[in-house]
């Protein structure tokens, strides 16, 4: 086959030749489209039925009313949940981004060997170990309790390495003929990184945030061990204070036997699947606003 | 093409090539270098260079890859002090003051010792904030006057009819010799002293070619240009002086005429008559 391919003469002059070639492509084309069926289906299937029994039996009074019991809303783990979010992507975010700007800039030597060998294991360390060290440590030993800051520091540490790695990988791949055009005009170190290093990066930096900001929005097995549960409102306080969020509300409320419960499990779950869709919005808009002028869009 | 000579005096850079440079006041030379040897790490790229460069001259560096023209062009305005592993000796001097001189500042040599790159090397912003990109950061006009700027410099380099109404665009969209144009748009923007040129046609088409050379000989004497340059006929169109690296060395440095057409070294009669490169 790679023979008759490669000679243009056989291609073009013997009819079989060509028949072979045109089914070869068809497979391909039938498998490729297998393929993204295989991946658009399920997600079409998944957010179809979970908005389908949203809707079915939607209240307003969802996003207005705390927990009663297994009926009441949504709003203290709406909120719950947006605080979670918020605490993680200003802490992770600022850890993570510095991280990969010095493992891109200054990472060549022994030190960021070592920080990036340390970050992909930690990238591997599965959700619920880390949930239960958490636990054992801010919860337990540093007498926090179910608490906000033991949900967040669990969740940041969680993250850390994903806006970390895409932090790096996007300002190293800045093409260095910038960097050279910049110095050359005697542009200051500090301005050439924010009017252009950072501008050119953003993309990647941004889809390095939104990845890890859905990782926490979608979390639920650090939470339970850290967060803990509450169906009042989240409490202004980084400890002692339980918080409730989406995710338990899903898994929760699902196994109740009660249809308002059940009805709460959906209406959580279509929440978090447009939450995840505006971020996923917002990075596009993001990285369109900023693009304008990109060399490789 | 314009004749050699007709916008310097050429005959005080005849003089100094040919080594009497005594008659010759300091100031007349804007860069030189003295002794200067360069390497990275183990290996020594160019050793022992003493070469002056007359204010408003416009000199051509030729001689094969690997010879350390590059090396050298770039050590004039310091852009190889930050590359890993980068030794020097011998030093540089700019209006006869070190360039490493505790006095200089890097960022004021660098405004007034610009360059352009092989490749034209836009930034990732529309054509105008390209063109004052340099004079924000030097922070030397009001923000009032910056697209006064944008446009001056832009018809300098003859582009302005070609981008007039598209100053918000991206400079990508722009052909190769465009993107160059742009770039020298740029580095005239914050009004140079010299311009160090790195092979600066070697990806543009006989058009864009013959643009940037009429550019460069009407800037000067204005701006005193040194061009690395592999094209041996570019060098003999636009160049007062002609410098030829050869392995590491400075084999021979005279008017460009003179290299041309009646060196003194064998290599150099080899290279500029085509048999070596």
């Amino acid at each position: 086959m790679a023979q008759t391919t490669l000679d243009p003469l056989n291609t073009n002059l013997l009819g079989g030749t060509s028949a072979r070639r045109k089914s070869t492509a068809a497979i391909i084309w039938v498998l490729a489209s297998l393929s993204l069926v295989a991946i658009v289906g399920p997600a079409i299937w998944i957010i179809g039925s979970v908005f389908g029994k949203m809707m079915k039996g939607w209240h307003w009074s969802v996003l207005t009313e705390v927990g009663a019991g297994l009926g009441g809303g949504l709003l203290n783990e709406i909120i719950g949940t947006l605080m979670i979010v918020a605490g993680v992507a200003i802490i992770a975010g600022s850890m993570g981004i510095l991280s990969g700007f010095f493992l891109s800039e200054y990472g060549d030597g022994l030190l960021g060997g070592v920080l990036r060998t340390a970050s992909e294991v930690l990238a591997g360390v599965p959700s619920i170990v880390l949930g239960y060290v958490g636990y054992v440590a801010l919860v337990v030993h540093f007498h926090w309790g179910y608490s906000l800051g033991a949900g967040i520091l669990v969740l940041t540490v969680m993250v850390v390495p994903y806006i970390a790695k895409t932090t790096e990988i996007s300002l190293k791949q800045v093409p260095i003929a910038y960097r050279e055009g910049a110095e050359a005009l005697g542009m200051k170190n500090s301005q050439i990184l924010r009017r252009i290093v950072l501008k050119t990066a953003l993309p990647g930096i941004t889809t390095g945030m939104i990845i890890a900001t859905a990782i926490a929005v979608g979390e639920t097995a650090p939470l339970l061990y850290t967060a803990g549960y509450s169906q009042s409102l989240p409490a202004l306080s980084f400890t002692h204070h339980p918080v409730g969020y989406l995710t338990y509300a899903v898994w929760n409320f699902y196994n109740q036997p009660s249809v308002t419960a059940q009805q709460l499990s959906f209406d959580a779950a279509g929440i978090l699947i447009i939450a995840i869709i505006l971020l996923i919005v917002l990075s596009r808009v993001i990285v369109a606003m900023t693009q304008k002028h990109s060399e490789f869009r | 093409m314009i004749q050699q000579g007709e916008h310097v005096n050429v005959q005080s850079f005849d003089a100094l090539a040919s080594g009497s440079d005594n008659h010759l006041e300091p100031t007349d030379l804007i860069v030189s270098t003295k002794e200067l040897s360069l390497g990275f790490g183990q290996k020594t790229v160019i050793a022992d260079i003493d070469l002056s460069f007359p204010r408003g001259s416009i000199t051509a560096l030729i001689g094969p890859s690997g010879s350390g023209k590059t090396t050298f062009l770039r050590t004039l305005n310091r852009m190889n002090d930050n590359v890993k592993g980068f030794t020097r000796t011998g030093d540089v001097l700019f209006n006869s003051e070190s360039i490493w001189s505790p006095n200089i500042d890097l960022l004021a040599l660098r405004r007034r010792v610009g360059m352009l790159f092989q490749r034209a090397n836009p930034f990732p912003m529309s054509i105008e904030q390209n063109v004052i990109a340099g004079v924000k950061a030097h922070n030397i006009a009001k923000k009032s006057q910056l697209k006064q700027i944008a446009k001056m410099r832009l018809e300098e380099v003859g582009l302005w009819q070609a981008v007039e109404t598209r100053l918000h665009d991206s400079p990508f969209r722009l052909s190769g010799g465009q993107q160059q144009l742009l770039c020298l748009a740029r580095a005239l923007a914050i009004g140079p002293d010299v311009l160090l040129l790195d092979e600066p046609t070697s990806a543009l088409d006989p058009t864009s070619i013959e643009a940037v050379e009429n550019l460069i000989l009407s800037l000067s004497p204005a701006i005193t240009f040194i061009v690395v340059t592999h094209n041996l006929a570019q060098a003999r169109r636009i160049s007062h002086n002609t410098a030829f690296f050869f392995e590491g060395q400075l084999t021979e440095y005279g008017p460009t005429k003179h290299i041309f057409e009646d060196p003194s070294r064998p290599e150099t009669q080899r290279y500029v008559s085509g048999r070596m490169g």
